[in-house]
């Protein structure tokens, strides 16, 4: 992973079971967020992150060790009965919460499929990315990293608004 | 071909109606409120007489409109208009929460049980003061709202919206929108980017506030873009709205039209503003034929308006030649007939007149 995160395991808020290729959001995300890499799952890891057909070993991590993930964002997951068949199976017992993350341009993992993602897991949600296909980390990568960061760090709670908006003091 | 009846609600009383945006200080409640009820009036005469669609707008601060809400005067007509469809040409989405827009279109379509037409429009450029919107981004706001607005009429589970112009982490609408998969959208269509957009999107395009030779270019471009886009527009994909008077002669119509431009004269709205309109232009704001767009605007004179085709003005059979006219140059499906000047009686009768002699020979169009 980055060579900027090599000395931020200690330092890092969150560490996050990366199930994705490099891209844009990485510098993005910053050091608060530690990025293992796939298959160094332990006790450490607190999140995770999948994109594409990776989902299911983010859903599998986290059926592994309930309650060890509080967030997992999957960007373009696939159809969901394209869920690995052991995942699929036990996608009710995902307590941990889940964003899923459409590109409104793409044509693999359509905004179509959220829906069903939405009903088959207990926390799920969605969100279209504008502007954006099948790669949405370096298409949109600011837009891309803002809310997988929020969710990470937040989880549910990234539904409300925290930002200072006001224009002047 | 179908007619619809529009009006702005324009203010019919004292006011120093100089520049944009007009100062109030010379202002009458009761002016206003008369104005907003005769508009209200005229549009329930125009479903009773059997127009096809009654069309509101939106225009913010000056008498030229009191309808800065749309949404609201529409809230109004479901309750009068009981049989025409209520057309919003429309909202102004690049100005306004797309959210909001896509539920008050959602309200009124399950209130008149799916009669809503959804105009979304990118406003006239002095529009961008009102809620202080950068007009460089008019277009980039425009396309994005568009599709979170469909979006948010067609989706069914929550979902967010990560874009470049709008956030949000969850939208669910209820009410939900009544036509299926939701109500025809037009945009307006007389610069090239638009024609082009409408094409990609299969959105229909009006016109207005221009003349039937330009709009005949836009419409062709409009059309040889669907043909490259896969489709075929329909007639009733294109609105021409103009301004109309009809009176019993033809020397009657000009004597009412020419009385009213002398008792209350109506300056145009984009060019109210010289300096602001420039500051506007300067931002990009027009696209790529800037000096067609910005000259379309400029007011003409009355017998140049009528041989243009931006002004509707004579006999019950002068203005058919002049819709045949437009019906055949721009293959237009919908005419929006504007009342640009209140003349109370003389504009009920004028509005009688197109639904007696005209609205039966063109629907066979």
């Amino acid at each position: 992973m980055k060579d900027n995160q090599e000395a931020g395991a200690d330092e890092a808020e969150f560490s996050v079971l990366w199930f994705a290729p490099r891209s844009k959001i990485v510098d993005a995300l910053g050091t608060r967020f530690y990025l293992r890499e796939e298959g160094s799952i332990g006790p450490a890891a607190n999140r995770a992150l999948a994109v594409g057909a990776r989902a299911s070993a983010a859903l599998r991590a986290t059926l592994a060790h309930p309650g060890a993930l509080g967030a997992i964002v999957l960007i373009s997951p696939p159809a969901i009965d394209r869920l690995d068949a052991d995942v699929a199976a036990r996608l009710r017992d995902i307590e941990t919460p889940v964003l899923a993350l459409f590109g409104m341009d793409d044509k693999t993992s359509p905004p179509e499929f959220g829906a069903a993602w939405r009903r088959a897991l207990p926390k799920c949600f969605q969100t279209f990315v504008f502007d954006a296909g099948a790669d949405m980390a370096n298409e949109r990568p600011e837009a891309v990293a803002a809310i997988v960061a929020d969710f990470l760090a937040r989880g549910e709670g990234f539904l409300v608004k925290t930002a200072d908006e006001r224009l002047y003091p | 071909m179908k007619a619809a009846l529009f009006s702005a609600a324009r203010y019919d009383g004292p006011a120093e109606d100089v520049g944009w945006p007009v100062a109030s200080t010379v202002y009458s409640a009761e002016a206003a409120r008369v104005s907003l009820q005769m508009a209200l009036d005229q549009f329930q005469m125009a479903d009773e007489l059997g127009f096809d669609w009654v069309s509101v707008a939106e225009h913010h601060y000056a008498p030229f409109s009191l309808t800065p809400n749309p949404m609201v005067m529409a809230g109004a007509l479901t309750q009068i208009v009981k049989r025409a469809k209520i057309a919003l040409l429309g909202a102004s989405i690049p100005i306004n929460n797309p959210i909001r827009v896509a539920e008050e279109f959602a309200m009124l379509d399950t209130i008149t049980n799916g009669r809503i037409v959804a105009g979304m429009l990118r406003g006239t450029p002095n529009e961008y003061v009102t809620y202080n919107v950068n007009p460089a981004e008019s277009r980039a706001r425009f396309e994005e709202a568009l599709k979170l607005i469909r979006m948010a009429w067609t989706q069914t589970e929550p979902f967010g919206w990560q874009g470049r112009y709008y956030e949000y982490r969850s939208i669910s609408l209820w009410p939900r929108i009544v036509q299926t998969p939701h109500p025809k959208i037009y945009m307006s269509g007389s610069s090239p980017e638009s024609g082009e957009f409408a094409a990609r999107n299969r959105i229909g395009l009006g016109f207005a506030v221009t003349s039937v030779p330009l709009a005949r270019v836009a419409a062709d471009h409009y059309r040889a873009q669907c043909k490259r886009f896969g489709h075929a527009p329909d007639p009733e994909d294109i609105i021409y709205r103009v301004g109309v008077h009809v009176a019993e002669t033809d020397d009657q119509a000009i004597e009412d039209f020419t009385g009213a431009m002398k008792a209350k004269p109506r300056g145009s709205l984009t060019m109210a503003n010289r300096a602001l309109e420039s500051a506007v232009a300067a931002t990009g704001y027009y696209g790529r034929d800037a000096d067609s767009q910005r000259n379309r605007l400029m007011p003409g004179g009355l017998r140049e308006r009528i041989d243009e085709g931006r002004l509707l003005l004579g006999s019950p059979a002068s203005v058919l030649k002049q819709i045949e006219s437009i019906r055949r140059d721009l293959g237009a499906g919908v005419i929006d007939l504007t009342v640009t000047h209140q003349m109370g009686e003389k504009t009920n009768r004028s509005i009688e007149l197109i639904a007696e002699k005209i609205l039966p020979t063109i629907r066979g169009w």
